[in-house]
């Protein structure tokens, strides 16, 4: 259980005691978040634009500490700043539009940042560039002496997931990592991911996307206003689909034709969030008539 | 009427044409969607249409006027307006009301007049309330529908969206495409490039383009059902298209249906009459 959250609330605004006297209420950006992430999982966070998401993110790898309640890291309060910084390197963050980030002049000098301030030697940072960039499928000889910012959308998102990469980390926090791309480099993007995950990396991905959390992920956070609206495998939250809709989520395309249908009158069963398996079910209803 | 007649277009930096030989018209009122993977000149497309670019080669015509006489400019930018992918980009004031107002008063509206346009167009993009909110306050979709406002202000005629949903959530997309579909029932033209096959699959046509060129023109039913053609292109195939084909290869005798209410409605059909 590398990652807890133990009762975690956050705000940007405490009130102050003037306030509190007068009876004003305090807003949480997260409210008595608890939930743990298992070693080798495959979670997707999802929730409406200014549902939390992000707030949450910033939480996992100490970047803010909560309100109340607390965060730990193997067992650690990731508040404490030497915990946290030993963190960083083992829970890689990877934010919306990472290629924003990119900086340096090469891309063997961009990947190369963050080991190098990690201070491997030399010939270490060599290796941790040619792992990271082979780890995202690109060429080590062809790119590394390039500019990061001659290549193509798709490739400079890659080079900044190979310097989160370079850092080996144990869970990988994705933010809306998709966001952007044309849908064949999503799914490229969507499938490193998936690889990465087989190798034995932690995925949290954060996705407002219900087609690739029903395709990817193990298990599903949902949050609205801050507070935790669903957690379980996809089949057991895309079950609820009045609910998800309530709080302006969507759920996958087939799960919401097979409720229709279900609506309709066709005796269809409640879990197929997936096309093949609403398209057996069906297949198999119209045979059996 | 947009009209391209053998448009050929290159950006100076690059040895390929962005555009080749494009010939396309596209009447007023019609409901066009622009498809093409990333480099595929969709938006470059989209740019020569209101003289934000201008052809190399061949002209492009809005109502008669033609894009690369500079007097032309002034006249055809009032007739088509763009919106963009990034809604902050779009945004130039601080209040709704003053963006709104910022286009038409720079044509020198009187205020009478002024008044009763900005009015308008945030009451077509439903945004009727917000005149005093502050545009930093709000949501994505909802400055997308101030930056679509501030176009309706100028009385255009012609609405161009260059992926003007992909910054937006579900809902956001959803609200846009409803404001545009709205728009174009009144007779406007709208041409919209997506990447998102559920707005393609409303639409009256669907173009797409391939390394410069337009390799599929038709309605969303002709297009749409080339789900083989379009994977080869590496664009997305709607759910409905590809459940009809899964379906299909279970059995199951149904036509290919582009939109899932149609898809919907055949599988009821066949249900209770079997």
């Amino acid at each position: 259980m590398a990652l807890v959250f133990d009762h975690v609330s956050y705000t940007y605004a405490p009130l102050t005691k003037r306030q509190i006297k007068e009876g004003q209420e305090q807003l949480w950006a997260l409210e008595d978040i608890s939930f743990e992430i298992e070693d080798g999982e495959f979670l997707a966070i999802a929730g409406h634009t200014g549902s939390g998401k992000s707030t949450l993110v910033l939480h996992l790898n100490g970047v803010m500490n909560p309100t109340k309640g607390k965060v730990l890291w193997n067992g650690q309060d990731l508040a404490d700043k030497k915990v946290a910084d030993q963190a960083r390197g083992d829970i890689g963050v990877v934010f919306q539009y990472p290629e924003h980030q990119l900086f340096a002049a090469t891309v063997y000098e961009d990947i190369a940042f963050g080991p190098r301030n990690l201070g491997l030697s030399a010939d270490e940072v060599e290796e941790r560039v040619k792992e990271g960039l082979e780890l995202v499928e690109l060429d080590y000889d062809v790119f590394k002496d390039r500019s990061p910012f001659e290549l193509s959308g798709g490739q400079q998102r890659r080079v900044a997931f190979a310097g989160v990469l370079a850092m080996r980390p144990t869970t990988l926090v994705l933010d809306e990592p998709v966001a952007g791309l044309d849908p064949a480099s999503r799914n490229d993007f969507l499938d490193l991911i998936n690889k990465l995950h087989e190798r034995g990396i932690t995925i949290v991905m954060v996705s407002h996307n219900m087609n690739d959390i029903a395709r990817l992920a193990d298990r599903v956070l949902v949050l609205n206003g801050g507070k935790i609206a669903g957690f379980g495998t996809p089949e057991e939250v895309f079950s609820h689909a009045a609910k998800l809709r309530e709080i302006g989520l969507g759920v996958p395309d087939a799960q919401l034709m097979a409720n229709e249908l279900r609506e309709m009158g066709l005796p269809l069963e409640e879990r197929l969030y997936s096309p093949e398996r609403l398209a057996n079910a069906v297949a198999a209803l119209l045979e059996g008539r | 009427m947009i009209s391209f007649e053998n448009v050929t277009f290159t950006y100076t930096d690059e040895e390929h044409n962005v555009l080749e030989d494009i010939s396309v018209e596209i009447p007023q009122g019609q409901f066009v969607c622009v498809l093409g993977a990333n480099g595929s000149g969709k938006s470059t497309f989209s740019k020569l249409i209101n003289a934000l670019l201008l052809p190399d080669s061949g002209t492009v015509m809005v109502d008669g006027l033609e894009t690369s006489n500079s007097e032309n400019t002034f006249a055809i930018r009032s007739r088509a307006g763009s919106v963009f992918q990034n809604p902050d980009d779009q945004i130039v004031a601080s209040l709704v009301e003053n963006d709104v107002a910022f286009g038409p008063e720079n044509l020198g509206i009187p205020n009478p007049e002024l008044r009763q346009r900005v009015e308008n167009a945030l009451a077509q993009v439903g945004l009727t309330g917000f005149e005093k909110r502050e545009t930093t306050a709000l949501s994505g979709g909802q400055k997308q529908r101030v930056a679509i406002a501030g176009v309706l202000a100028m009385e255009p005629q012609i609405l161009i969206f260059d992926e003007a949903s992909a910054m937006l959530d579900v809902r956001g997309r959803r609200g846009l495409m409803r404001v545009c579909k709205e728009l174009n029932a009144q007779g406007m033209t709208v041409v919209m490039i997506t990447h998102y096959m559920e707005e393609a699959a409303e639409a009256d046509r669907v173009l797409v383009l391939r390394e410069g060129s337009i390799v599929l023109d038709g309605t969303p039913e002709e297009v749409l059902t080339q789900d083989a053609v379009l994977r080869e292109l590496n664009l997305d195939v709607p759910f409905a298209t590809h459940l009809s084909r899964l379906l299909q290869d279970r059995g199951v005798d149904i036509p290919t249906y582009v939109d899932q209410d149609s898809l919907k409605e055949a599988l009821w059909h066949w249900y209770s009459t079997t």
